[in-house]
């Protein structure tokens, strides 16, 4: 190692980050030092911050500062729809759409056997006392992959005996995608999850 | 950069960089390969659909330094049936790990008969069946057999006695079924009834119709299906991780 100590411990500490090569971890690093003093203590309390105030949220396992996140304690949202979604990033994605007023389920993952993630390492079992305390539907919107699937299908077992709705979103053709160019899995789910046109 | 055309079955899939995504696949002609799919993660990508796993594909393939790319990618078999319950999903996953356990890189000896068992099997599991676990556990012994660790019923794979008092157990370090003398001394041995032996011998030369069509007792089913699997998982060398949630889904535990 050619870097001084403490350089060399950064660029080390950088290169665990995920997408992080040693060459992008060089250039953060040489980035950090060259930045004004100030600066750099602002991204190491943030980063010190974040570790220590930021928990799950009781409700919904989202990621949060307080006892209950912000849409959870929203009395104006509909309590009575609950969308489920593996990660706290897929939550943000359809907020920004606008579009959905309900409460959420943050599964913080999804079934995954070949990685050993079975149902109790996730939110699951935080999931069933929402549901049977005044939800109506349960929307699954969860990714249209293997490990998605097998999560739908889990909690959809799991869910239907305790007389809930249990829905997940459509898959099929992105907005602005090429009918030739969609592959046969898009085809055949586009295909499944049509609807009439009213 | 020169190209090659080949088909294949991705076994799995894990994400690298900011859109790009790494399938191990396996193709009839060169075996267990890692292939780079450029741009899989970008939602919109025709690629994205191609990295899923038991998803048969017909690609073209361009060398690279490290890693070879798909240039070409057409989706040929989604084997959509697997889709449709935790069991199947579970069981396809079982069988893609074992294969991926199981298989080195680059070893093309066994790779047309391997793929050529894998679709077979993804295809029938898509078809009802009175035990589920038929078809796994034939693609399972029909695997090892390919590979050259197939096991032995008709001798004591132990002392080479021929097994006419009917065997005791089955050992995965010994390779098969073994006598009552030997077995007392095997440590691995799982106490196996002869017709428990005798539906291991059968689920490996079955066919299609038989095995969808088979439905032994509960209790030789389970003790042929928990011999087989430890087999496996004894020539595999490694845990495989997906059969504890493939048991519990079989046992009810998680259906």
């Amino acid at each position: 190692m050619h870097y001084a100590k403490p350089l060399a411990r950064l660029v080390n500490e950088l290169e665990r980050l995920p997408g992080v090569g040693p060459k992008s971890a060089q250039r953060i690093a040489f980035h950090i030092l060259r930045q004004p003093q100030e600066q750099s203590r602002l991204l190491a309390e943030a980063i010190t911050a974040v570790k220590e105030n930021i928990r799950f949220c009781k409700e919904c396992s989202n990621f949060t500062d307080q006892e209950i996140c912000d849409i959870c304690s929203d009395s104006r949202r509909n309590h009575t729809l609950l969308c489920v979604v593996a990660e706290t990033r897929d939550l943000i994605a359809m907020e920004k759409t606008n579009e959905y007023r309900g409460l959420y389920h943050v599964l913080q993952g999804l079934i995954s056997p070949v990685d050993n993630v079975t149902p109790d390492l996730l939110k699951i079992r935080e999931l069933f006392p929402r549901v049977v305390n005044g939800v109506e539907e349960v929307i699954l919107a969860l990714n249209p992959t293997a490990e998605g699937q097998t999560t739908a299908l889990y909690l959809a077992s799991k869910l239907r005996p305790l007389g809930v709705r249990v829905t997940q979103i459509a898959h099929g053709l992105p907005a602005g995608g090429d009918l030739d160019y969609a592959d046969q899995a898009t085809l055949i789910s586009a295909l499944q999850w049509r609807r009439e046109i009213t | 950069m020169p190209t090659y055309p080949t088909q294949c079955l991705v076994l799995s899939r894990r994400d690298i960089g900011e859109n790009d995504r790494c399938v191990t696949v396996l193709t009839p002609e060169f075996g267990k390969r890692n292939f780079v799919m450029r741009g899989a993660r970008r939602s919109g990508s025709k690629l994205s659909g191609a990295t899923e796993p038991f998803t048969r594909l017909k690609v073209l393939i361009a060398t690279g330094k490290s890693l070879d790319v798909v240039t070409q990618c057409e989706i040929t078999a989604v084997y959509s049936g697997l889709r449709t319950s935790v069991a199947d999903l579970a069981a396809a996953c079982y069988l893609c790990e074992v294969v991926d356990a199981l298989l080195h890189e680059h070893d093309d000896q066994s790779a047309a008969a391997v793929f050529n068992l894998m679709c077979h099997a993804f295809n029938l599991m898509q078809q009802p069946a009175l035990w589920p676990d038929a078809v796994i556990n034939a693609t399972l012994l029909r695997l090892v057999t390919e590979l050259g660790y197939g096991p032995r019923y008709d001798q004591c794979s132990c002392c080479d006695e021929p097994l006419d008092n009917g065997p005791a157990a089955f050992s995965a370090s010994n390779g098969g079924a073994v006598c009552r003398v030997c077995a007392s001394g095997i440590k691995d041995a799982i106490a196996l009834s002869a017709e428990a032996v005798s539906l291991i011998a059968l689920l490996a030369s079955a066919g299609a119709r038989t095995l969808t069509t088979i439905c032994p007792p509960e209790k030789q089913a389970a003790l042929a299906t928990s011999a087989i699997h430890a087999y496996v998982q004894f020539h595999a060398g490694r845990i495989i991780k997906s059969a504890e949630f493939l048991h519990a889904v079989r046992a009810g535990r998680e259906s």
